[in-house]
């Protein structure tokens, strides 16, 4: 078999401890959900310690929270030794000599990694997701948690294809690899931190008023909430405070002017319209990073062979 | 000062780890007499830049002992000068501010006329980076770097490979200046065999890590002849490094033990000769000083 | 001696190091004073509206309706949080900048060995490339850690939501530990940059070890001082008091046998409680550290960190001679 020839394999073979980490990431990640689901939930159920469940719950977050976070180390990898590196050390222009035109060259270090990492995704979401479902009872977690929300859907991936077109963009931009895996990181942090600041506006949140107080159900994602005083939305009323027998309470909220109450909030069927959104928005970037990398590069060795010609 | 430049015993360097190491050099032994122009040459991968990187105190040997200027190369260190093959520099500085550098690490025997000197020479602006500079430009402020130290032994990789011919012979010409003025011992590795024919008076071969020749080079001509003889003649007992047979003729060069037989019509070699041929021919005797004290004994 | 001879009489390497690692400088000198700055935002005014907050709202909780900052109260509870990752962030910093720009770029360019040829050994090259980042990383992430307590004690007990000292992130954010692991990280970074011919597996191989001796710590910590143990009565009804960095918590029973990590947390469940009559429980105790074991935990464990850099520091050192020396006396 050789199916995988020229130019992909010479990036594979580059890029091969990358690799090797990388797929030990994942393997892992998708051994310790399989192993956590079918051996430890029943160890946890059957010992009957109120603590128990933890050694079930923990493991399951540091497995979200790592691949969530993976695009940290993507960011950090793209920006120094895929694309950095290559430009500081000049052996991109060996690469450019070899009847390789730098857009052919960007395109398969690009293609691949981007490749390996949706195709780990089409592992990892699966299992992730079967994983997270298994033993609710176990977990102490909800579908809007950070890391949950991504790793249940296409995010994750998402985060890391952008991950690797801003350090791609970053290295072609800086041409050097520590000052690009620095900006590349930091981009990803700040877009990771708006993002899941802002991750509840994208979607229209669902807003619930009744006469009386609102119970949701547990799997909600609450995004305020509070009172009507004659009929108007007030969130700093301290009703609760009120205490008592029924009629004291009554007394109470009548006193406060309270007609009734209100909540805005995401059900969990919000879930996937939320994630695609969000899946939407970083790719809408990645594409943009990835098309500003290749007119940045072309422009730069357009330039260089005009100088040469000098 | 010591008479001897540098002197290896038994010197080897292996790299790698257990099972897949490689030794770079192998028992290597020779004498370089101070104040000589050395030519290091040999075949890519034959072990130059290790040699030249243990002499300079930047490696240290796995076997054997090599000693600079009568000490080792740790403490030698103030006093040889080293050009690294890919002419490494700081990218972030500019020329001006490599030269105060060299200043600044050489306290007492900086030469910084000298320095200015060869980066003056290629015309260059002292507030450009390093960064921007032609691969060739590198290389000139490197040797400017390496000059200002005035050092007593100057060790260099591969000094003029990214030079183009007017550069390459003015630093060359710079470089003999300074051996004919401070008796400065200069080592250089190389590979053109003819670019150093004229500048060098010491050779050290070198091939698959073990020395082939090494002295001076007039004495090495000298000591080999080039033949031409009828193609059953029996060439012993002298050394044949090489030999060809074409139609009836045999055409050898040989290490003469005793005169030669007057009929066999010959020649000193050229010195690109004499390497090629040892080159071609790796199982050839080796020939180093203290091989040629054992036949002269 | 020609006039020629301009030079210096003594090597500078000093200013050397500050020029060519100069951006590095300003990023770290503006982070320090940004980090410094919020933390005294933090300390003060943030502070100070979200205890007045607080102080409104105790006042009024029991006689009804009240206004009170509720905003104040969040925004001090979210600065102080961020503020405390990043100061918990300095030691990664620190490692992934030596392995990778400090000295694992120089070994990958060749610049160590230019360096290394000049007039000063590369031991003397590694001591000023360590020393003067050192000093730096120790009073910029020393000044950080100070800030941050200040800080902590501004909120200590007039914030009802401020973070308790045995607060995983506040204890380590807070005290010297950190500042030894800035160190640690700079060393192994650099023991990683000398061994490893790529910056970016230096960077990655210096992050992995400030990792692992920061958990090893971790682990660590709670067994560096012996506990102080609280015993409860069971009447009580609400399992194990103590508050503070508990290491073992359990039941004693009425032979006085001690039961640590006893199956229920509280004897609030018909089980829990069948549970415990079946051992015959008198009593919860717990072994904790009190936060009058602060001081003590921060130092001894600043000091292990301190020691495990120096070791670090020693098997950078030698190796480096190790790798460019002949060994002493074998040339003759």
């Amino acid at each position: 078999m050789s199916a995988v020839t020229g130019l992909p394999r010479t990036v594979l073979r580059l890029h091969r401890t990358a690799l090797i980490v990388w797929a030990a990431f994942v393997l892992a990640a998708v051994a310790g959900l399989v192993w956590l689901n079918e051996i430890t939930a029943d160890s946890a159920r059957a010992s009957g310690s109120d603590w128990a469940w933890l050694d079930y719950s923990e493991p399951m977050g540091w497995v979200s929270t790592a691949m969530y976070y993976s695009f940290w180390a993507v960011a950090a990898w793209a920006g120094s030794a895929l694309i950095g590196r290559e430009l500081e050390s000049g052996t991109a222009r060996l690469a450019w000599t070899q009847g390789l035109s730098p857009t052919r060259w960007l395109a398969a270090k690009l293609a691949l990694p981007a490749l390996v990492l949706v195709l780990a995704g089409a592992v990892f979401v699966p299992v992730y997701r079967w994983a997270w479902s298994a033993n609710r009872d176990l977990m102490g977690d909800n579908w809007d948690f950070g890391d949950v929300f991504a790793a249940r859907g296409p995010a994750v991936v998402a985060y890391g294809l952008c991950a690797l077109a801003v350090g791609a963009l970053a290295a072609i931009v800086l041409r050097r690899s520590l000052p690009a895996l620095g900006v590349a990181v930091a981009v990803m942090i700040s877009l990771n931190v708006y993002l899941e600041q802002h991750r509840e506006e994208f979607w229209p949140t669902v807003t619930r008023t009744s006469a009386t107080e609102i119970e949701l159900p547990n799997s909600a994602s609450q995004i305020e909430n509070g009172v009507l005083v004659h009929g108007q939305r007030n969130t700093s009323v301290d009703y609760w405070s009120c205490d008592g027998t029924a009629a004291e309470m009554k007394r109470c909220t009548d006193d406060l002017g309270i007609t009734g109450y209100w909540s805005t909030f995401h059900p969990q069927s919000h879930f996937w319209p939320m994630n695609l959104v969000e899946t939407g928005i970083l790719l809408t970037i990645t594409a943009l990073a990835t098309a500003a990398a290749f007119w940045t590069l072309r422009h730069r060795t357009g330039a260089a062979r005009k100088e040469s010609a000098v | 000062m010591t008479d001897t430049a540098i002197e290896a015993d038994a010197l080897a360097k292996r790299f790698g780890r257990l099972g897949r190491a490689t030794w770079a050099l192998r028992d290597c032994s020779f004498r370089l007499p101070a104040g000589r122009v050395c030519a290091v040459v040999g075949p890519n991968g034959a072990g130059k830049s290790t040699l030249l990187a243990l002499a300079a105190g930047l490696t240290a040997p796995t076997g054997g002992t090599v000693t600079v200027l009568g000490t080792t190369p740790g403490a030698a260190r103030a006093r040889v000068g080293f050009v690294a093959q890919d002419k490494p520099l700081y990218p972030q500085l500019s020329i001006a501010e490599t030269l105060r550098m060299g200043a600044d690490l050489n306290p007492g025997h900086w030469d910084a006329a000298a320095a200015q000197r060869v980066v003056a020479g290629g015309d260059l602006d002292p507030k450009k980076r390093i960064r921007s500079l032609s691969g060739g430009q590198r290389t000139r402020v490197a040797l400017a770097l390496a000059l200002g130290k005035r050092p007593e032994l100057l060790l260099m990789d591969e000094p003029m490979a990214d030079l183009d011919p007017l550069a390459r012979h003015e630093l060359m010409g710079v470089l003999m200046a300074q051996a004919a003025e401070h008796g400065t011992t200069i080592v250089m590795s190389s590979h053109v065999v003819a670019e150093l024919e004229d500048s060098c008076d010491h050779l050290l071969l070198i091939g698959e890590g073990r020395v082939r020749l090494a002295g001076e080079i007039d004495e090495l001509l000298e000591g080999h002849a080039r033949v031409s003889a009828p193609a059953q003649s029996d060439l012993s007992p002298h050394t044949v490094i090489e030999s060809r047979t074409t139609g009836r003729q045999v055409s050898a060069l040989v290490r003469p033990v005793g005169t030669l037989r007057a009929d066999w019509q010959g020649g000193t070699p050229s010195l690109e000769e004499l390497v090629l041929s040892y080159l071609r021919n790796p199982e050839a005797p080796a020939l180093t000083p203290a091989k040629s004290e054992e036949f002269s004994a | 001696m020609s006039a020629a001879l301009t030079a210096p009489t003594r090597v500078h390497l000093t200013r050397w190091v500050v020029r060519l690692h100069r951006p590095a400088l300003y990023l770290w000198t503006a982070l320090i004073l940004a980090l410094a700055a919020a933390l005294l935002w933090l300390a003060g005014p943030l502070a100070d509206a979200a205890a007045e907050a607080w102080q409104r709202y105790n006042a009024c909780a029991d006689m009804g309706p009240c206004a009170y900052d509720q905003d104040a109260i969040l925004r001090y509870k979210d600065y102080y949080e961020y503020a405390t990752y990043a100061v918990l962030a300095v030691p990664f910093l620190v490692a992934a900048w030596s392995g990778a720009s400090l000295i694992g770029r120089e070994v990958e360019n060749g610049t160590a060995r230019l360096a290394w040829t000049q007039g000063l050994s590369p031991v003397r090259w590694l001591a000023t490339k360590l020393a003067l980042p050192a000093l730096l990383v120790t009073v910029g992430t020393g000044a950080l850690v100070a800030l941050h307590r200040h800080a902590w004690v501004a909120g200590d007990g007039r914030i009802d939501t401020a973070k308790s000292w045995s607060d995983f992130a506040t204890f380590y954010a807070s005290g010297p530990v950190v500042v030894a692991l800035a160190l640690t990280g700079l060393v192994a970074g650099a023991l990683i940059g000398l061994r490893r011919a790529s910056s970016f597996g230096a960077l990655g191989g210096g992050l992995c070890v400030t990792a692992f001796l920061w958990f090893g710590i971790h682990l660590l910590i709670p067994h560096l001082w012996s506990t102080v143990t609280k015993v409860t009565p069971m009447a009580h009804n609400v399992g194990p008091s103590g508050n503070g960095i508990s290491v073992t918590q359990g039941v004693i029973t009425a032979t006085g046998a001690r039961i640590a990590d006893a199956h229920c947390t509280a004897d609030t469940t018909a089980q829990c409680q069948a549970y415990y009559a079946d051992l015959d429980a008198v009593s919860w105790f717990n072994d904790y550290h009190p936060a009058a074991h602060y001081w003590p935990l921060q130092w001894i464990a600043t000091g292990i960190l301190l020691a495990v850099t120096a070791l670090l520091t020693v098997v950078t050192f030698r190796g480096l001679r190790r790798r460019t020396t002949t060994p002493e006396g074998a040339a003759v």
